[in-house]
C-alpha cells in the first residue's frame, strides 16, 4: 500500500476544478471512494503504484465521482428495489454518468479503460457479469458475447455505434435494472449485498444514490482534524487577549458575503519585542548553519532581475551615445569652445533600493514541528526571516520585520522586531528569538498593516511584504473557512494596487493551497528545508 | 518631389480578421465620431488589439501603437531632438506623430507605463486637445482626425489606473467571446475544423477556471488560435495544446500536472 504523495494531494484540487466549474471537497480517509454531500472522500492509501499510476488512479477516482455530483440526481428511489437490481442501478448511474463526462472530455475514457480488467475468463457469476457489463458499456472495443451483458448494452445505447443513450431519467435507469435483476434471478445467481463492493475500486460505492436508511454501507471514520483547525483548542488560547500596547490602529476587513470592506473592522496593538526576554537568546537554526543559505540568497538577489536596475551614467566610453551630451559637445564645437565633455551613456547593473517587511506568523500553530524536524516553525519561521533578511540589507534593500497574531478581530497584535532604519544585527536575532506561539493568524490584518508601513516609507524602488506562515489564515471569531482567505486575498490585490508586491513562504504543505488562493501561485513558495529558500526567493523575485 | 505621407506606413492594408461579440463596433464608431478618446478593458489575449486594428482599417486611418512599459519615457511618446549632418533635429515621438498628422494612437497597456509617462496625454484628452512639445517650445494642435485609444488589462495583479487618467476615456469592456463565437474565432483564425476548434475551446474554458486557483489569468483566444494554428501545421492535438497553453501558461508543478491532466482528458 502506498499512502498518497502529496504531489498528487496538491494536484487533484485544480484537476477537479478545471473539468467541472463545481469545486467539490476532497477528503482522504480510510475507505474507499465514496460521495457524502458535496465532498468526494478517497482513500488515504491506494495498492497501485506510486507515481504515475497512482496519478492516473486518483484522478479516475475523482473524475467519476465528480462525474456524478455534474450529472446524477441528489438520490434515487430504492424503495421496493431488490438488492439485485439496486446493484444493477448503481452499474448502469455509474455508465450513464461516464459516458456523459466522455462526451464533454473525450480522454476520460482512455483514463477510465484501463482500470476496467473483467473478462469472460472471470466466470459468470452475478459480481463477475457485473463487472463485465460496466466494461462493456465504457469501452467500445471490449466484445462480450454473453447474452444478459449484450441485453445490458442493447438496453443502454439505442444504436450499434453506442453514441445514443437510452437510459436518461432515474425511473428509465430503474426499469432497466429491473428487467437485468429478474434475468439474473432467472439465472439464479448468489448475491451476498452485505459483501458487494462496487467496481472497478476507482468508483466510489454509491451510498449517495439511496436515501438516510436505505443503505447498508458502514459510515467511514474520519481522521480527527488538525489542531491547528480544532474551534475546541483555540477556544481555550481565546482567553488570553495579549497586552495592548501603544497606538491602536483599526484597519478594514473585507466580507465576502457583503462583497465590501467593513471599514475600521479590526484593531491592531503595536508591541516592541524586548531582546532581554528570552534566557536562551539564540535562534533554534544556528547562524552557522544559515551563513552559507544567506550568502547563497545574497548571490541570487544580485543575480536577480528584481534586483538589476539601470544606473545610467555619462562616460567617455559607453555603448550608446547620450544625445543631450552630444548635442552640447556640438553646440560648443560650433562656438569654437573646448570641450572634450563625455559623450557616451553607460548602464550599469546595481542594487535596486527599496523596502521589504518581512510578516512572521505567530499563530498558536506555529509551534507544531517543521516538516517532521524537531524545529517548530516559528523557530524556523525566524532563521528564514534573519537568512533574508541579512542577504536583503546585504544588496542595499531596507528590512523591517514583524511577528503578528491576533484573538478575535479586536485583538491583532504585531511586535516590531526590526525597523526599516535599523541593521541587521545581534539585537534583532534576539527579539527574533524571543517571538513565541500564540493565538491565530487574522492575515489580511497583517498584510494591510505591512502594506501601509511600507508604503509609509516613502522609499524609492520596489516595495514588497514577504509573510512566513504556515498559510492558514485562522481567527476565533470567523467560522466560515473562507472568509479570512478572502480578506487576506482582498488584502494583497490593494497592497498590488499601491505598487506593493506581496509574497509567502509557507512552512507547511498543508497550508500550500490556501496560501495560493491568498497570493496566486506565482507569490508562494514551500519551504520545507532551509536549502530551498535561495531558490524560492529567486522564482519568487523577492 | 512630392513627400511620402508621414503616416502611409501606418495604414492597416487588408482588412484583419475580427468576429464582433456584440455593439462594440458601432460604439467605437460612435466615439471616434466626436473624437472622443476609448480605453479598451479586458483580459489578456481577449482582441482588444485586433478591434483597434479592425477599427482603423474600418475607419481608413492609420493605426500608430505603442507597446507601454515601465521604461517608457515621455520622450519616447512625444519626441526628441536629434543629431544629423546639419546640426539638431527634432524626431516626433508616436503620440505626436499620429496628433500631428491624424492618426489613432493605440497605447497598449497604458497601465504599464510610469505615471509621469502617462500624464503627457491628459491635455490630448479633453476638449484642448493639444499636445505641448516643451523641449521644442511648440503646442501642437491635434488634427481633426487624431484619435486617441488606451487598453487595460483590469486583471488581479494589474495595477491601478489613476482617476485623474481612467476618467478621461469613454471605455468598452471586452471579455473572450462566448464558447460558440469562440470556436468560430479559432476554426477561422487557425484554418481548422469547428470540432477540433470546439475541443481546444473546450480546454481553454478549463484553464479559466484555474484563474486565481494556480493561474493568475486562463488561456487567451489568442493561445487558443495558437493551438489551433499548430494543428493546422500538423501537430497532434495533445501536443499542440501542450506546447500553446500548459507550457506557455504556468511553471508551478501542482497546476502543470492538473492542467496536463484536463488537456488528457479533453481529446
Amino acid at each position: 500500500m502506498t499512502a498518497v504523495a502529496e504531489s498528487v494531494r496538491a494536484a487533484l484540487p485544480p484537476y477537479l476544478r478545471a473539468l467541472w466549474s463545481g469545486q467539490p471537497q476532497l477528503k482522504f480517509v480510510d475507505a474507499m471512494p465514496f460521495i457524502d454531500g458535496h465532498a468526494i472522500h478517497l482513500p488515504v492509501d491506494h495498492a497501485s503504484p506510486a507515481g504515475a499510476g497512482a496519478w492516473q488512479w486518483y484522478r479516475a477516482a475523482v473524475a467519476h465521482s465528480a462525474a456524478h455530483l455534474a450529472f446524477s440526481p441528489p438520490v434515487f428511489d430504492g424503495r421496493g428495489l431488490a438488492p439485485i437490481s439496486r446493484a444493477l442501478l448503481g452499474v448502469l448511474e455509474d455508465a450513464r454518468i461516464e459516458a456523459l463526462a466522455c462526451r464533454e472530455l473525450p480522454g476520460l475514457r482512455r483514463l477510465w479503460m484501463p482500470l476496467h480488467t473483467a473478462s469472460p475468463a472471470d466466470g459468470d457469476g452475478f459480481e463477475a457479469l457485473l463487472l463485465r457489463l460496466s466494461r462493456s458499456l465504457l469501452d467500445p472495443g471490449y466484445e462480450d458475447e454473453h447474452p444478459w451483458i449484450r441485453k445490458g448494452r442493447a438496453l443502454f445505447f439505442g444504436d450499434d455505434d453506442r453514441q445514443t443513450l437510452l437510459l436518461r431519467r432515474p425511473d428509465e435507469l430503474r426499469l432497466a435494472a429491473s428487467l437485468l435483476g429478474n434475468d439474473i434471478g432467472q439465472m439464479r445467481l448468489q448475491f451476498n449485498s452485505r459483501m458487494y463492493v462496487p467496481g472497478p475500486d476507482y468508483r466510489d460505492d454509491s451510498r449517495w444514490m439511496w436515501a438516510s436508511g436505505q443503505s447498508d454501507e458502514p459510515q467511514p471514520v474520519e481522521p480527527p482534524p488538525s489542531p491547528s483547525s480544532d474551534p475546541g483548542s483555540c477556544d481555550e488560547v481565546a482567553q488570553a487577549a495579549p497586552p495592548a500596547s501603544g497606538p491602536l490602529l483599526r484597519y478594514p476587513e473585507f466580507d465576502r458575503l457583503i462583497g465590501r470592506l467593513r471599514h475600521g473592522w479590526c484593531s491592531v496593538s503595536q508591541q516592541a519585542v524586548s531582546a532581554h526576554h528570552h534566557a536562551d537568546g539564540r535562534l533554534a537554526i544556528s547562524r552557522s548553519d544559515t551563513q552559507a543559505i544567506t550568502l547563497a540568497l545574497i548571490r541570487i538577489l544580485r543575480q536577480s532581475r528584481a534586483h538589476r536596475s539601470k544606473a545610467t551614467q555619462i562616460a567617455h566610453e559607453g555603448d550608446a551615445f547620450d544625445t543631450d551630451a552630444v548635442v552640447r559637445l556640438r553646440v560648443a564645437r560650433r562656438v569654437r569652445r573646448a570641450n572634450d565633455a563625455p559623450v557616451f551613456r553607460r548602464t550599469a547593473a546595481q542594487c535596486r533600493r527599496g523596502q521589504v517587511m518581512v510578516m512572521i506568523d505567530q499563530s498558536a500553530s506555529s509551534s507544531d514541528a517543521w516538516a517532521g524536524s524537531t524545529t517548530s516553525l516559528l523557530q524556523a519561521a525566524c532563521a528564514i526571516t534573519a537568512s533574508l533578511a541579512s542577504a536583503l540589507q546585504a544588496c542595499g534593500m531596507q528590512v523591517a520585520i514583524a511577528g503578528f497574531s491576533s484573538n478575535g478581530r479586536h485583538a491583532v497584535a504585531l511586535r516590531g522586531v526590526k525597523d526599516f532604519a535599523e541593521p541587521m544585527d545581534e539585537t534583532v536575532v534576539l527579539r527574533l528569538a524571543a517571538l513565541r506561539s500564540q493565538h491565530s493568524t487574522r492575515l489580511g490584518t497583517a498584510i494591510r498593516h505591512a502594506t501601509r508601513a511600507v508604503v509609509d516609507t516613502r522609499g524609492r524602488g520596489s516595495r514588497q511584504v514577504v509573510i512566513v506562515s504556515d498559510g492558514l489564515p485562522w481567527d476565533v471569531d470567523v467560522h466560515d473557512p473562507q472568509y479570512l482567505v478572502s480578506d487576506a486575498h482582498d488584502a494583497v490585490m490593494r497592497a498590488r494596487r499601491q505598487g506593493v508586491l506581496v509574497s509567502c513562504l509557507v512552512l507547511d504543505s498543508a497550508g500550500l493551497a490556501s496560501a495560493r488562493q491568498v497570493f496566486g501561485a506565482r507569490r508562494v513558495g514551500l519551504l520545507q528545508t532551509l536549502v530551498d529558500l535561495p531558490e524560492q526567493v529567486r522564482r519568487l523575485g523577492v | 518631389m512630392l513627400m511620402a505621407a508621414p503616416l502611409a506606413d501606418w495604414r492597416i492594408g487588408s482588412e484583419p480578421y475580427y468576429q464582433p461579440a456584440g455593439s462594440e463596433v458601432a460604439l467605437f464608431e460612435a466615439a471616434y465620431a466626436r473624437r472622443l478618446p476609448v480605453m479598451l478593458k479586458g483580459p489578456t489575449g481577449c482582441g482588444k488589439t485586433r478591434l483597434v486594428e479592425y477599427m482603423a482599417w474600418r475607419l481608413q486611418r492609420p493605426l500608430v501603437t505603442v507597446a507601454c512599459n515601465d521604461d517608457l519615457s515621455a520622450s519616447d511618446l512625444v519626441g526628441r531632438w536629434l543629431l544629423d549632418a546639419d546640426g539638431t533635429r527634432w524626431q516626433d515621438g508616436p503620440l505626436a506623430l499620429a496628433a500631428r498628422h491624424g492618426g489613432i494612437c493605440y497605447l497598449d497597456e497604458l497601465v504599464e507605463a510610469r505615471a509621469d509617462t502617462a500624464v503627457v496625454i491628459h491635455p490630448l484628452t479633453d476638449t484642448r486637445r493639444i499636445l505641448p512639445l516643451s523641449a521644442r517650445n511648440e503646442l501642437l494642435a491635434a488634427h481633426p482626425d487624431f484619435c486617441l485609444v488606451v487598453s487595460y488589462n483590469p486583471g488581479p495583479l494589474a495595477r491601478d489606473m489613476k482617476a485623474s487618467t481612467r476618467q478621461r476615456f469613454c471605455a468598452l469592456a471586452l471579455d473572450y467571446p462566448t464558447p460558440e463565437l469562440e470556436t468560430q474565432i479559432v476554426a477561422t483564425e487557425a484554418g481548422i475544423e469547428i470540432g477540433m476548434a470546439k475541443l481546444i475551446v473546450g480546454l481553454g474554458i478549463r484553464t479559466r477556471r484555474l484563474q486565481g486557483h494556480g493561474l493568475d489569468e486562463g488561456a487567451s483566444t489568442r493561445m487558443l488560435v495558437h493551438a489551433g494554428i499548430l494543428m493546422a501545421q500538423g501537430v497532434g492535438a495533445q501536443d499542440a495544446c501542450r506546447m500553446a497553453l500548459v507550457e506557455a501558461l504556468t511553471d508551478e508543478p501542482g497546476t502543470r500536472q492538473a492542467l496536463e491532466a484536463a488537456l488528457e482528458a479533453s481529446f
